[in-house]
């Protein structure tokens, strides 16, 4: 998979891009710059939430993988396209548009 | 991937079943795992009258409609806490759900009834905001089901939170917690019978079956909670899952199989210290219930003998008179 660029605005993140990555996060390098020349948006459309926000991610890619390299759990999230829950075998292409869902909710009991 | 019962196209993989499952057959899956909770632990009968405890999230609204489907009798009852929009928001998911299917819900609105909202009272007790939200649901909703006269009150507690409470509790030896922490609590001298049918069912597969039943449900996390103790024993225990799916279920159902009635002594102490509140009558361990001193610390309007005041009513009257809040079961 090629990398692509984080994108500032999208994760609320204001430090330069060398600064970014330096950083480990797995989900840095997938995150396409939409301020970049080089980007052309191509890719598979993510929306996450806490805090809401859209990523672009370089498809095909498998459900596994997607989670995988956004650094989270199969047990913590659901994978929603059309209003419809998309099985972790699946491959989505680039022009898939899919909402990762966290299920972990909940306080002081 | 295909479904485990009729091996059509899966939508969802469960790994501590090492099974797939399609809509139809995930739905039923929900429904099975509900009543085998609601038998194994006797938790009500059919002609009980429910109260449901209605957040506006998966696992409430799920309880709710898994209930209703079962053919039990099943209002709803909503407490508006005050914390800005996520609170209007939550609100309008629980008033939705009730009118779609045609529900009764009942609403209390803390800050018009007792004039203080979750911000304030945690900051004037210096409690934590999840603790000052916790006590005050725990008592509106004790108190709205006793005075209503409601058999029982039916909590959405899954499988995710009764592992996260008890992980948290084993940790710190909680031995006055662990006895209590049990699917069902019985009726007693101003507590009603409550009860938790979702314990076999994960927080993932609550908001799965949301979203097969097209089931619209406040996903934002409360702004208040992030970064709790829960929420980091929750993440934990996920950790551990991953790598040997099935752990959070042995834990919690192997506790209650081998390990709850070590502490249940202590509660029966516990229970004859209980007076009733001066202010509010509500069963307290002091003078004061727990409750009323949050609401007086916060500058608010005690509440009084009079009963909860509930707001806002949707949906169809009752059709049967309540209990007098005295019977026995």
């Amino acid at each position: 998979m090629t990398p692509r660029h984080p994108r500032a605005d999208s994760v609320g993140d204001t430090r330069d891009r060398s600064e970014r990555q330096t950083e480990k996060n797995p989900s840095d390098a997938l995150v396409c710059d939409e301020q970049s020349p080089a980007c052309d948006h191509a890719g598979v459309k993510v929306l996450l939430r806490n805090p809401r926000r859209e990523i672009d991610i370089e498809g095909p890619i498998t459900i596994v993988n997607l989670l995988r390299d956004l650094g989270l759990q199969r047990e913590e999230v659901l994978v929603i396209r059309g209003g419809e829950l998309v099985p972790g075998d699946e491959s989505l292409s680039n022009d898939d548009f899919v909402e990762i869902r966290p299920v972990i909710s909940g306080g002081f009991q | 991937m295909k479904c485990v019962t009729c091996r059509g196209p899966a939508i969802i993989d469960i790994r501590r079943h090492n099974a797939n499952f399609c809509a139809e057959h995930f739905l039923e899956l929900c429904r099975r795992q509900v009543v085998k909770a609601i038998d194994d632990y006797s938790m009500m009968k059919k002609t009980d009258r429910l109260l449901v405890a209605v957040s506006g999230g998966k696992d409430s609204l799920a309880i709710w409609d898994l209930l209703i489907d079962l053919g039990y009798e099943v209002d709803g009852l909503y407490v508006g806490l005050g914390i800005g929009d996520y609170s209007d928001t939550s609100g309008d998911y629980a008033r939705a759900y009730a009118e779609s299917r045609g529900l009764r819900l009942l609403e209390v609105d803390i800050t018009k009834a007792y004039g203080f909202d979750i911000p304030t009272g945690s900051r004037a007790a210096k409690r934590v905001p999840c603790s000052a939200c916790g006590l005050t649901k725990r008592h509106l909703f004790d108190s709205a089901a006793i005075e209503g006269g409601y058999d029982v009150l039916v909590t959405g507690h899954n499988l995710d939170d009764e592992a996260a409470v008890l992980f948290g509790n084993t940790l710190h030896w909680h031995t006055e917690f662990l006895g209590r922490q049990l699917p069902v609590l019985e009726e007693r001298d101003g507590f009603p019978r409550k009860v938790k049918p979702l314990v076999r069912l994960s927080e993932r597969e609550t908001a799965a079956y949301c979203v097969v039943k097209g089931i619209d449900y406040l996903v934002d996390e409360c702004p208040m909670a992030a970064g709790n103790r829960h929420l980091g024993y929750k993440k934990a225990l996920n950790e551990i899952e991953v790598g040997s799916p099935g752990s959070k279920h042995a834990f919690y159902f192997g506790f209650l199989d081998r390990a709850s009635q070590l502490f249940v002594a202590g509660q029966v102490e516990d229970r004859e210290s209980l007076t009733p509140c001066t202010s509010c009558g509500a069963p307290s361990s002091s003078e004061i219930c727990a409750f009323c001193r949050l609401v007086d610390r916060a500058g608010g309007t005690l509440p009084s003998e009079s009963g909860v005041a509930v707001s806002v009513e949707i949906g169809p009257t009752r059709t049967s008179p309540p209990k007098a809040a005295t019977d026995e079961p």
